[in-house]
């Protein structure tokens, strides 16, 4: 039972580093980013390929959250001087590529077969049953960290600028800056986060294979976003823990219900995570535990 | 002497001609109106001075350079400000923080510098801060600081544009419309605000349905009908020309 909660709250933060990005997208500056897991990827191969060259763990994540960080640039210069709908194409578009690389680049990535025998993080540090603790304490600690870092920037002046672009563009040009700058930045930091959440990922796990890529996972961090509210850091925190009890108790729902293969109920899974999806946007936009914002429009 | 000078403009809005060869220039330190009927390209002529809209041919140039090429950000930085005909407020940010946005070069834009040197940020930040609620007080909207923009009324809105436009300190600034959805005690003193400003050497141009406030403060006026400037002079020269009558008010004035 305690490798459970274990193995789930490692699960929780991975995708909270990943929420906190999102939210910072789409929360503070208005990216409509559907293609978060392709940064996810990015973190998780890149750490994975470094260390099994002989590069050390932390360097390698270090690195891997570095290159996550320098491959949303380009993107962003690309994709942020087109309205919010185009880049929401470009970004499913951008994390589709990066897995279509994943598995046909097989000299790099083994492609379909997956890449196994990554080091796992703590190994030879720690004993052995101990490494999954030890994992989550970190993660738990990066977290922390990262919530102290992205408040920082949410509440300076940056983050004002970025806040000011989500509600008026526009406006923002009239002001003598240019949004394209904030924007990259935005997506980048966000991106960074996505790359170490991989990384940890990557190193938790030891094997990676590019189905663990697909999209769903783009809309499984909406969710979380989504349910916590769209510009609430200690939201995002919230609705990771909905979104993973979600998933893990769909699992319990199986064996109570019996009768439901394994492939039903993931299809079940998908149906619902769409359906919430849908009354979200159109119901609550601002997230079900998010702000009201009345007199918003514009 | 000119500040502003807008050389045979020409730009089309989707198809539609929207401006057809407007010449038209505003002296240093002037307050200068432009008036003109419903899609007479008043509002269309401040986008493409401001680089919203771009030019077909024509030019635009600003303190005797030609700024027709540059983005809408970097006119806004050598100091040509506009303000908007809807206005286009943060509508989440409280309006002090809508006020705080405009604060022109603060360190704390780059993410570096949050880090580096913050008690520089926080000093330009608490400058800033004393600024906007300065210009709040001077916009009678010190009471509102902390609510969000988007509660406003649409006169209090029109009023955070024009404070908004102040904390860039601009050297010349477009209107447009200021008076538009301002309650009709607030317009006298606002247009006083206007005044006063120009008296300390900002360069004005106004769009303004109302004719009356408008001919009380400017000295000289533009009027445009159909994408074209076809009068120019004193307020009561211009409002008394034949053609002015005609296609201002179907010569009802």
């Amino acid at each position: 039972m305690e490798a459970y909660l274990i193995a789930i709250s490692i699960g929780i933060l991975i995708y909270m580093l990943m929420a906190v990005g999102l939210s910072l997208h789409y929360g503070f500056t208005g990216l409509v980013n559907f293609g978060h897991v392709g940064f996810f990827a990015i973190g998780s191969y890149a750490s994975a390929l470094l260390s099994m060259q002989g590069v050390p763990i932390p360097l390698a994540m270090l690195g891997a959250t570095v290159l996550t960080t320098l491959a949303a640039y380009p993107l962003g210069i690309i994709a942020l001087r087109l309205g919010s709908d185009y880049l929401a194409i470009v970004t499913l578009g951008f994390s589709e590529s990066v897995r279509m690389m994943l598995q046909t680049e097989e000299w790099l990535t083994r492609g379909m077969h997956g890449l196994p025998g990554i080091p796992r993080l703590f190994a030879g540090w720690v004993p052995a049953d101990q490494i999954d603790f030890w994992i989550m304490v970190s993660l738990l600690v990066v977290n922390v960290a990262v919530f102290w870092l992205v408040t920082r920037v949410i509440r300076s002046p940056f983050g004002r600028v970025i806040e000011a672009i989500r509600d008026n563009e526009v406006a923002v040009r009239a002001l003598g800056k240019d949004p394209a700058r904030f924007k990259t930045r935005s997506l980048m930091l966000g991106a960074a986060l996505a790359g170490l959440a991989g990384a940890f990922q990557a190193h938790y796990l030891t094997f990676l294979s590019p189905e663990q890529f697909v999209p769903l996972i783009t809309f499984y961090i909406w969710i979380a976003v989504f349910v916590g509210g769209v510009n609430r850091l200690t939201g995002v925190v919230l609705g990771t823990v909905i979104l993973v009890g979600f998933l893990e108790g769909s699992r319990f729902v199986r064996e109570f219900l019996g009768g439901i293969s394994e492939v039903q109920m993931a299809s079940v899974r998908i149906w619902v995570i769409g359906m919430a999806l849908i009354l979200i946007v159109l119901y609550r936009p601002q997230g079900v535990l998010g702000k009201s914002t009345k007199g918003g429009q514009s | 002497m000119k500040m502003l000078e807008v050389c045979n403009v020409s730009a089309s809005l989707g198809g539609f001609r929207a401006l057809d060869g407007v010449s038209l220039h505003v002296n240093r330190g002037e307050l200068l109106g432009l008036i003109g009927t419903n899609g007479a390209g008043k509002s269309t002529l401040f986008s493409a001075i401001t680089g919203y809209v771009p030019l077909e041919s024509g030019a635009i140039l600003f303190d005797g350079h030609d700024i027709s090429g540059l983005a809408v950000y970097r006119r806004v930085r050598r100091g040509l400000a506009r303000t908007f005909q809807v206005p286009r407020e943060f509508s989440q940010l409280s309006v002090l923080h809508n006020m705080m946005a405009a604060a022109p070069d603060l360190s704390g834009e780059r993410l570096l510098n949050l880090f580096l040197s913050p008690r520089r940020v926080a000093r330009e930040e608490e400058r800033a801060a004393e600024r906007a609620h300065e210009l709040l007080a001077f916009l009678n909207l010190a009471r509102v600081a902390n609510e969000p923009a988007g509660m406003l009324s649409g006169g209090q809105k029109k009023l955070l544009e024009l404070g908004r436009l102040l904390m860039l300190e601009p050297r010349c600034i477009l209107l447009d419309e200021p008076f538009a959805g301002v309650n009709p005690v607030l317009i006298g003193e606002l247009s006083d605000r206007i005044q006063e400003l120009n008296e300390k050497g900002m360069t004005v141009l106004i769009i303004e349905h109302n004719l009356e406030e408008l001919a009380r403060i400017v000295a000289r006026m533009y009027v445009m009908d159909r994408g074209r400037v076809i009068a120019e002079g004193a307020p009561r020269d211009v409002l008394a020309q034949e053609s002015v009558r005609e296609a201002y008010m179907g010569g009802v004035i």
